[in-house]
């Protein structure tokens, strides 16, 4: 499966600069950038470079428990994960086929805090149905990577000119994540414990979707800012120790933003 | 000339005076750099541009901090010595001397792939000898060294010969650490512990180190570490000249004790500390998950010569509710006497804990006692002709366990009326920890104010041995009702067959006026009503007057006005807890002037 996510995104990686490789000819046009609908048809081609900053809404949480033998009852752990809202770096290069038609080749970085609160309840080693609780708190990160082709559709209007885009993005997540939690308890009567959570860097790629719009405004021929809205949606799930339930976190999300577009 | 030569000796003059000024400076800045002696702190970063350390240092004549970075003050010199040491040992180049002189030795480098560093830890040596708990380690990223931080004795000088070799070292320590040994055969009845201080052996060899007592105080020592393999793992420093054991800690982690499940006699689950041996587990807590052993003896093992420690085959001790209920029981004792009173058992140094459970001496009693005079150990007789179960109740057993504090606080003589209260206390003290224990109700593993309503076969509310709400309701003979008041009282003889002079009989009048106390209520004989006070102030004044005021011959008048005196000094003269100690006093009969 992962070979196959690596083949379809190194084709179209390869695919989109044999585009580009053609479209490196200079157009001849001397036209500011928002103008290309009006260049001749036999000449459409164009290359864009997009740098940006997105504000990503999406906010997850999640919680896992499970349960282990302990002095004869079950101790109980869990584990709550509350994602943050993070913003992204994005990168893209775009060919146009034609004055409406292209496609896109994006590449959004995203770090999100991942606050983490880890407890037990742990039975008491003389007595049943008396329990201690300890919790302890942690903060990762949750790296998200967002490789997104997409078919993109523009109109012009003067100096503005909107997209629109969808496609495919291929998603490299990491992020630290708790894969187990182990106690101390006091001493003789024994009415307190503390915890300590271990915790392991955890990895998921996978295929996800990305669709959104642009408009962007022309100062010259060649560069436009731009601002937009974009929706990344994937779910990682990540199996992080044996015994322990996998996690889940919702990736990407709508994003607020904008950058430069150049275009050549 | 003379003017030349003047100002060639002024000149000279000067550049002396800066040369010696010079020289100050270098003896001084050397004299930071070497002169401290003690413990330092290493806790510094390598991110502070402006040359400022973040350090914490300790000097030698005490325990203060020098903490922070801008703002840091350090005041004395020590300080300022131990800071500029500090300072030294967060150099990589100081370290690669320090190295380099043998002073520290990589001891492991450890990777955090997490944070992308790596952490080198050093430990601090002396003329070859690792000096204990001292350590440095720094933190590197990128090969860049982010911080180091630690711990590093300086100005260490002392022997290093040691006057006793290892072995006798290990020796020592062994005897030393050997656990106390449940009672020996030759001790009343003959109870075998099962073999294990002798199995102790060393599992690692004797290391010579250096141990830093305090700053500036330094041991040659052995560092021993004794473990039999399963539940006992101790770790000594032992004095390399003097043989003295400077510390020792357990390395026993609780987890790792065994906990079995049982089963009572009226069906309720306990947790049970047992110990596994020779595969079997025994129904004794010898790694101290209490901090005393407690063994709980089987009669019915019994061989002629010597009976045994109850045993398991998995741990689910179903079989046999009243070896359950007695190992439980005696541990929740325990737990109340220390969770109210700060008490360490039976004799307050934690001694251990020993019952035996279907113990019979050829006769059929239906009984339970406390085995005094050396002995120390509970018996509990059962089954008699009337079937009774007494280990199955947790106010027999805390009665029982009282008789051993008795023993060893007011040690009041078990005859007459010194004897009637050592009764009474330990009829109070059972209530209480079963009030403790069970939630209050009716029926078996209920709390109420009757004694030993559990060891019967099956529940009834008439079921009991002596009823300290209403003594009355209850006769002792044909007619003849257990007394709630001193004009009921029962004169007899101080002979064994009379109960030595009825102590199991008048211990109701103080056991009734504890009631009273607590819970309020009226004397069926004087008509006094008590407004009660709760059983925790209650039972606080009469274990106070039990065992701090009390003495072997004390009879009922020296307990009343003990009873006062507790009242008195735990919550004053004016208070509500005083008026109804005395009211309660009023109650059973005495009159208070």
């Amino acid at each position: 499966m992962k070979k196959a996510q690596v083949f379809i995104v190194s084709a179209l990686l390869l695919s989109t600069f044999a585009y580009a490789d053609d479209a490196i000819k200079p157009s001849g046009q001397d036209q500011p950038s928002g103008q290309t609908a009006n260049a001749p048809a036999t000449k459409p081609a164009r290359i864009s470079l997009k740098i940006g900053y997105y504000m990503g809404s999406l906010k997850a949480t999640e919680s896992i428990s499970w349960t282990e033998a302990v002095y004869q009852e079950n101790a109980a752990y869990s584990v709550d994960y509350e994602a943050k809202k993070g913003n992204s770096f994005s990168l893209g290069i775009g060919y146009k086929f034609s004055s409406a038609l292209g496609v896109d080749l994006g590449l959004d970085m995203a770090s999100r805090d991942l606050g983490v609160i880890n407890s037990a309840s742990i039975p008491h080693p003389l007595y049943f149905n008396s329990f201690r609780e300890a919790e302890n708190a942690k903060s990762y990160k949750l790296k998200e990577t967002a490789i997104s082709f997409n078919l993109v559709y523009s109109a012009l209007f003067g100096k503005f000119e909107l997209d629109l885009f969808a496609g495919p993005a291929y998603f490299m997540t990491s992020t630290e994540l708790t894969n187990s939690i182990t106690f101390t308890e006091s001493a003789y009567p024994y009415d307190t414990v503390s915890i300590s959570s271990q915790s392991e860097q955890q990895k998921k790629n996978l295929v996800g979707f990305n669709a959104g719009t642009s408009l962007n405004y022309y100062f010259s021929k060649n560069v436009a800012i731009s601002a937009g809205v974009r929706y990344l949606s994937g779910k990682a799930a990540y199996e992080v120790s044996t015994g322990i339930p996998s996690v889940s976190f919702g990736l990407g999300g709508l994003k607020l933003g904008g950058g430069l577009k150049l275009v050549f | 000339m003379l003017y030349n030569s003047a100002k060639n000796l002024v000149k000279e003059e000067y550049m002396k005076k800066i040369g010696a000024l010079l020289l100050f400076i270098l003896f001084g800045l050397a004299f930071l750099e070497s002169a401290y002696v003690g413990k330092v702190y290493v806790k510094s970063s390598a991110g502070d541009r402006s040359g400022r350390v973040i350090e914490t240092a300790q000097p030698r004549n005490g325990l203060r901090m020098i903490r922070g970075g801008a703002n840091r003050e350090v005041s004395s010199l020590q300080e300022r010595k131990a800071v500029a040491k500090s300072r030294a040992l967060a150099s990589p180049s100081y370290i690669a001397r320090e190295v380099g002189k043998g002073n520290l030795k990589l001891k492991r480098t450890e990777t955090d792939r997490v944070a992308g560093m790596l952490h080198r830890r050093y430990a601090q040596y002396y003329r070859g000898l690792e000096v204990l708990g001292a350590q440095v380690i720094q933190h590197v990223r990128n090969g860049r060294l982010i911080s180091t931080t630690g711990e590093y004795y300086e100005g260490i000088n002392i022997d290093t010969t040691p006057f006793l070799d290892a072995s006798t070292a290990t020796q020592l320590y062994r005897i030393h650490a050997r656990k106390p040994e449940l009672p020996a055969s030759n001790q009343g009845p003959d109870l075998r512990p099962i073999p294990k201080p002798a199995s102790v052996q060393p599992v690692q060899s004797s290391n010579l180190s250096i141990y830093p007592i305090a700053d500036n105080d330094y041991r040659l020592a052995y560092r021993i570490t004794l473990s039999d393999g399963f539940s006992f793992s101790m770790t000594g420093i032992v004095d390399a000249k003097t043989g003295e054991v400077i510390k020792e800690y357990s390395n026993v982690n609780t987890q790792d004790l065994t906990i079995g499940v049982g089963v009572g006699v009226h069906g309720q689950q306990f947790k049970l500390p047992t110990t596994f041996e020779s595969n079997l587990y025994w129904l004794a807590d010898l790694a101290e998950l209490r901090p005393y052993n407690q063994g709980t003896y089987d009669f019915r093992t019994y061989d002629g010569s010597n009976w045994y420690i109850a045993t398991d085959a998995d741990n689910n001790w179903l079989a046999d509710g009243a070896l359950v209920n007695a190992h439980a029981y005696m541990g929740f004792v325990y737990d109340y006497y220390y969770s109210v009173f700060g008490r360490n058992g039976i004799d307050n140094a934690n001694m251990n804990i020993i019952s035996t459970v279907h113990y019979t001496d050829g006769s059929m009693y239906d009984n339970a006692s406390w085995l005094g005079g050396g002995i120390n150990q509970m018996l509990f007789f059962e089954p008699g002709p009337q079937n009774w179960q007494s280990a199955a109740a947790v106010d027999v057993i805390a009665h029982e366990y009282s008789h051993g504090i008795t023993q060893y606080t007011s040690d009041l003589i078990y005859s007459l009326q010194s004897g009637a209260l050592n009764e009474s206390f330990s009829d109070i003290m059972g209530t209480a920890v079963e009030q403790y224990w069970q939630d209050p109700g009716q029926g078996f593993d209920r709390s109420d104010w009757v004694i030993g309503e559990d060891i019967f076969s099956s529940y009834s509310v008439n079921n009991y041995l002596r009823n300290l709400a209403d003594p009355n309701a209850l006769t002792w003979a044909p007619g003849a009702p257990y007394p709630c008041h001193l004009s009921q009282f029962y004169v007899l003889p101080n002979t064994e067959e009379e109960d030595w002079g009825g102590v199991h009989i008048n211990c109701t009048i103080y056991s009734h006026a504890y009631y009273l106390l607590s819970q309020g209520g009226t004397n069926r004989i004087s008509g006094l009503s008590v407004s009660g006070i709760g059983i925790d102030r209650a039972t606080k004044i009469f274990y106070r007057a039990w065992t701090y005021y009390l003495v072997p011959s004390s009879d009922f008048m020296y307990a009343a006005n003990a009873l006062l005196q507790s009242a008195y000094d735990l919550y004053g003269g004016s208070s509500n807890e005083y008026a109804q100690t005395i009211r309660s006093m009023e109650a059973i009969g005495w009159i208070v002037n």
